[in-house]
């Protein structure tokens, strides 16, 4: 019989001392939504399995030098924001995306499922031609459900900033999926 | 105010960032302007087709991945090590060491304790593999993946205490990891359940299962005293937020009747060895049994 009692702050303590059933909680409890995250910012699976195992990694590392209180999932969203947009950055992932194969398919299929299967890889496809810290902002807010103050502490920018940001990136998209759904590109 | 400065503000309008100030001066524009209002109706179908991502089924399990890198780390760095966890009066209480390297050293012989005959078995080389191949053949979840058929195992591979063992018929594919040691077949990943790729195949506990999850749970005299402050065991499930142990021989249950958390807490209960975990994340209630 074992017992793993975790008050607030003494989950952070342990996390910082290398404990790794506390570890193990963490990566169960965050990887399935930080890995669908990296995959929606970068658009490729086995990019998005290494970050998301980098991220981890990166926080086991970087862990035992943060102090006091610690929003540990927003803290786990910065690293691997930081993270896809460094890797955007380098590679300069601009994939090819066949805009009007896949908006025509989606008007022949009459399977719900494989509908929405296409219109998420429309909807992948059209953030993917955003530029990362919009992306980002974009996914921590519409997709993650974070709020602009949380996002504003995560990525270090100031609320009016984020909102900025935000607006902006729904602009974007929103013209970048009009387009789309002319046929356009 | 003007149409070029409400822009803006239009794109946040719906998601409730805007201050009453900002959102006043919004409302008091669209209600003389057109195309803002179409503007805003544009907009407003962002949040929705972002929202439309969630229903991907695909993710990343890097459990193994990274449990295997921080071992590694923690080995070779300075990183101060784990700290016990310390309760009043059942001083130090460590958990079974789930996460640590299963430390088989698998020589050449394997000894199986063959239950039904009483007998010791030997199993070396070929055998090893045949005895692997043979748990794979048996297990009742591979053979429901792969429809029951006459499955053909087409690889196995002995990798220290693990032996992956592919297997097919038809078009499905399966690799199952085995224990060695016990025969246990482990984690299945299935190439072909979904079109996104492989993934682990996450099996529902059996009825018994469940049955014994609860039943090992709540003879528990410290679980007894946490249920008897108004919380319930859930369902169990095999969902269990250990990483490291077999997904099918471990159940979840989590407490339920407590006010609304996002924090982890429940029993993990090992159905092999009955070891008992209760995990509890956030504050401690005033009535905690120490």
């Amino acid at each position: 019989m074992a017992v793993l009692v975790m008050e607030r702050g003494q989950r952070i303590e342990l996390l910082r001392g290398g404990d790794s059933r506390a570890w193990e909680v963490v990566v169960n409890q965050y990887q399935i939504s930080l890995s669908q995250y990296l995959y929606n910012m970068v658009k490729d699976k086995e990019l998005a399995r290494d970050l998301t195992q980098d991220t981890f990694l990166k926080a086991y590392q970087a862990m035992p030098k943060t102090e006091g209180d610690l929003n540990l999932k927003s803290w786990l969203y910065r690293i691997a924001t930081n993270n896809a947009i460094d890797v955007l950055r380098r590679r300069k992932l601009i994939s090819w995306f066949p805009w009007v194969e896949g908006a025509t398919i989606s008007r022949e299929i009459s399977n719900s499922h494989e509908v929405s299967l296409v219109q998420r890889e429309l909807v992948r496809g059209v953030l993917n031609k955003l530029p990362g810290k919009y992306k980002a902002v974009l996914l921590l807010h519409d997709n993650q459900g974070f709020n602009c103050h949380e996002i504003g502490e995560m990525l270090n920018i100031s609320l009016g900033a984020v909102k900025k940001r935000l607006a902006r990136a729904r602009v974007m998209f929103r013209d970048a999926y009009e387009r789309v759904e002319k046929g356009g590109e | 105010m003007g149409c070029r400065k409400v822009r803006w503000l239009l794109a946040l309008y719906d998601s409730g960032e805007l201050n009453s100030e900002e959102k006043e001066e919004v409302e008091a524009h669209l209600a003389s302007c057109q195309r803002c209002r179409q503007e805003l109706d544009r907009l407003s179908k962002v949040p929705a087709l972002l929202q439309s991502l969630q229903g991907d089924t695909w993710w990343a399990d890097v459990s193994s991945p990274v449990r295997e890198r921080l071992n590694a780390s923690s080995a070779t760095s300075s990183l101060p090590r784990a700290k016990p966890i310390k309760t009043e009066k059942r001083g130090i209480i460590k958990g079974r060491p789930v996460w640590q390297p299963v430390l088989i050293s698998l020589v050449a012989v394997i000894i199986i304790v063959g239950a039904s005959l009483g007998a010791i078995q030997l199993w070396e080389g070929d055998d090893l593999t045949q005895a692997a191949a043979e748990a794979v053949r048996n297990d009742p979840q591979v053979q429901a993946i792969l429809g029951g058929g006459s499955m053909e195992v087409t690889e196995v591979e002995i990798a220290g205490p693990t032996a992956y063992v592919s297997a097919s018929w038809g078009e499905s594919t399966v690799e199952a990891q085995v224990d060695v040691a016990s025969l246990n077949v482990k984690t299945i990943l299935c190439a072909t359940c979904s079109s996104l790729g492989p993934s682990i195949y996450r099996s529902e506990l059996t009825e018994d299962e469940k049955a014994k999850a609860i039943e090992i749970a709540e003879a528990d005299p410290y679980v007894r005293k946490i249920l008897s402050h108004g919380l319930t065991l859930g369902e169990p499930s095999n969902s269990s937020p250990v990483l490291g142990a077999d997904p099918r021989r471990v159940a979840w249950l989590p407490f339920e009747g407590d006010a609304a958390t996002d924090e982890v807490r429940g029993v993990i209960v090992n159905l092999d060895d009955q070891d008992i975990t209760v995990m509890w994340g956030g504050d401690l209630p005033s009535w905690w049994p120490y």
